[in-house]
């Protein structure tokens, strides 16, 4: 019930600056629409690339609307810099709830609004645009539910590493690029080559876009589905206890005046 | 005219002295805009990988387009990122009252503020990405082509300057909309697509719609020797217009300025 109400205040603080969350959501559609467009250039030569076909690549990237807004945590902005550098972290140390489920609930409102405009884009843009329909399923919903936690301790974790480097900037970029080329946020990862899409398979981040969008497209069997959930749990343990370890001896080198 | 030369030239050095002062807040920006810089590159390299040319754009036009884009985007950060960064704060904190109450005119001291030569390592690696391009692909240019996309390459510049200074001025009704400068780097980032690619919803409507898209395009065609006079006309009158209704727009908005002094 006490997470409820901080929930809820974190929610009313969100709806305040409404805003701000538009021009938010804004800056995600941009490019998955510029990349649909794109595409349609290349599907005039040829009818299938790398077994997408011109509505499956239109499908995948207006799904990427809803999972980037929706999927894709930025808590590492607010860890990093202003609660550990800028020592904001004083606050949360002093009161009677985890720091990573507090930043969990600050977020998770973010989400959900931008997630609600990313629906709504996709509908609108769906009644314009040729896609097959979405294969909702319990598989699919516990993939996403899988794939929010991944990317928020994945993101929570990193952050951690402020309380050794008082600059940031330069791993969070490193760090985003690789994410976003990986995750198959900027192309199926189908599309890219052998070595490395084999890489990216490996690796987390594709456990939190290109595995559910293509969940969601249907492109997967029960088996795989059911190797996705395996990997997203394990990935998700092995960050929740890099996070628990960093955090140990992380939080012995802070230092900050009571605000 | 010398005046403003001279506080640029003090502004700049401020900026060198804080590069000496805070080295490893340097070291981390630059590792930042080298691994963008690098996205840029590899993004294009990807999405070019299992296509030949698009909307009859080939692959090394392709390429092309990218380094032109990372020349003036390093060149655009370079000089003018920051203060786009600072404006939201300016305005909400109430700071601007010490810029206007200056003897120099508020645009430019709300613009070049501060420099950021980390951004000078994308501008070396746009030049060095382009150099590469027409060496591999042997694209002919000559001494004029290459005159040509440096003098627009600066028109590009001043439009995406205008263009940033326009939408960053409605942060003067809506303060903390600090996330708009977000917007504008999504924004720029399409001007690394071809035009053509909003060929479908009509040219009237690309014209109006997203000039932009034209802002690197032009220079690129113009290395390559394909670029339209019509074009390169109409993309310097319309960097002209758009610079003018940036200034403006400024100069309206600041009637709605307010603020007790901070």
């Amino acid at each position: 019930m006490r997470y409820l109400r901080i929930l809820t205040l974190h929610f009313e603080d969100v709806l305040q600056v409404r805003s701000r969350a538009f021009v938010y959501f804004i800056i995600n559609i941009i490019n998955p629409l510029m990349l649909i467009l794109f595409w349609q250039g290349a599907f005039a030569k040829q009818s299938t690339i790398s077994g997408f076909s011109q509505t499956q690549i239109n499908s995948y990237y207006l799904l990427l609307i809803i999972l980037n807004t929706t999927l894709i945590s930025h808590i590492e902005e607010k860890i990093a810099k202003s609660d550990i550098r800028s020592g904001e972290l004083v606050r949360y140390l002093t009161r009677p709830f985890p720091y990573l489920l507090l930043s969990f609930f600050e977020e998770l409102p973010h989400r959900l609004i931008q997630g609600l405009y990313g629906i709504a884009a996709y509908m609108l843009l769906s009644y314009f645009i040729a896609i097959p329909p979405v294969v909702i399923s319990s598989a699919s919903v516990l993939i996403i539910i899988l794939a929010y936690l991944l990317s928020f301790i994945i993101q929570a974790t990193i952050s951690l590493i402020a309380f050794w480097i008082i600059d940031m900037n330069g791993i969070l970029n490193t760090w985003e690029v690789v994410r976003m080329i990986l995750s198959g946020m900027m192309i199926p990862l189908s599309f890219l080559p052998l070595w490395m899409s084999s890489i990216a398979y490996t690796l987390p981040f594709a456990y939190f876009i290109y595995f559910p969008a293509i969940t969601l497209l249907g492109n997967t069997t029960s088996h795989m589905q059911l190797w996705i959930i395996v990997m997203q749990v394990l990935w998700i343990a092995i960050f929740g206890c890099t996070y628990k370890l960093l955090w140990y001896f992380g939080i012995r080198k802070f230092s900050g005046v009571g605000q | 005219m010398r005046r403003y030369v001279h506080i640029y030239k003090q502004f700049s050095l401020i900026g060198l002295s804080s590069i000496i002062t805070y080295r490893a807040g340097f070291f981390s920006h630059l590792v930042g805009s080298l691994t963008w810089g690098i996205f840029h590159y590899i993004s294009i390299f990807i999405l070019t990988y299992r296509i030949q040319s698009i909307y009859g754009w080939s692959k090394a036009e392709l390429y092309l387009l990218t380094g032109t884009f990372g020349i003036m985007w390093g060149l655009f950060r370079f000089l003018f990122v920051k203060n786009f960064h600072e404006f939201s704060r300016t305005i909400l904190s109430g700071r601007l009252d010490t810029l206007l109450l200056k003897p120099i005119d508020s645009q430019f001291l709300m613009s070049i503020w501060q420099v950021s030569y980390d951004e000078l390592a994308r501008v070396i690696l746009g030049i060095a990405f382009v150099i590469y391009t027409t060496i591999s692909y042997n694209i002919a240019i000559t001494f004029t082509h290459v005159t040509l996309y440096v003098l627009l390459i600066i028109i590009a510049i001043i439009s995406s300057y205008s263009f940033w200074f326009l939408v960053s001025t409605i942060v003067m009704w809506q303060p903390r909309l600090d996330n708009v400068v977000g917007l504008l780097y999504t924004t720029a980032g399409i001007m690394r697509y071809p035009p053509e690619i909003m060929s479908r919803f009509g040219s009237s409507f690309v014209l109006l719609v997203t000039p932009l898209l034209f802002v690197i395009a032009i220079p690129t065609r113009a290395f390559s020797g394909n670029a339209a006079v019509t074009s390169i006309a109409w993309f310097m009158i319309f960097s002209f217009l758009l610079f003018i209704l940036s200034r403006k727009f400024w100069k309206f908005a600041l009637r709605s300025y307010t603020s007790v002094n901070n």
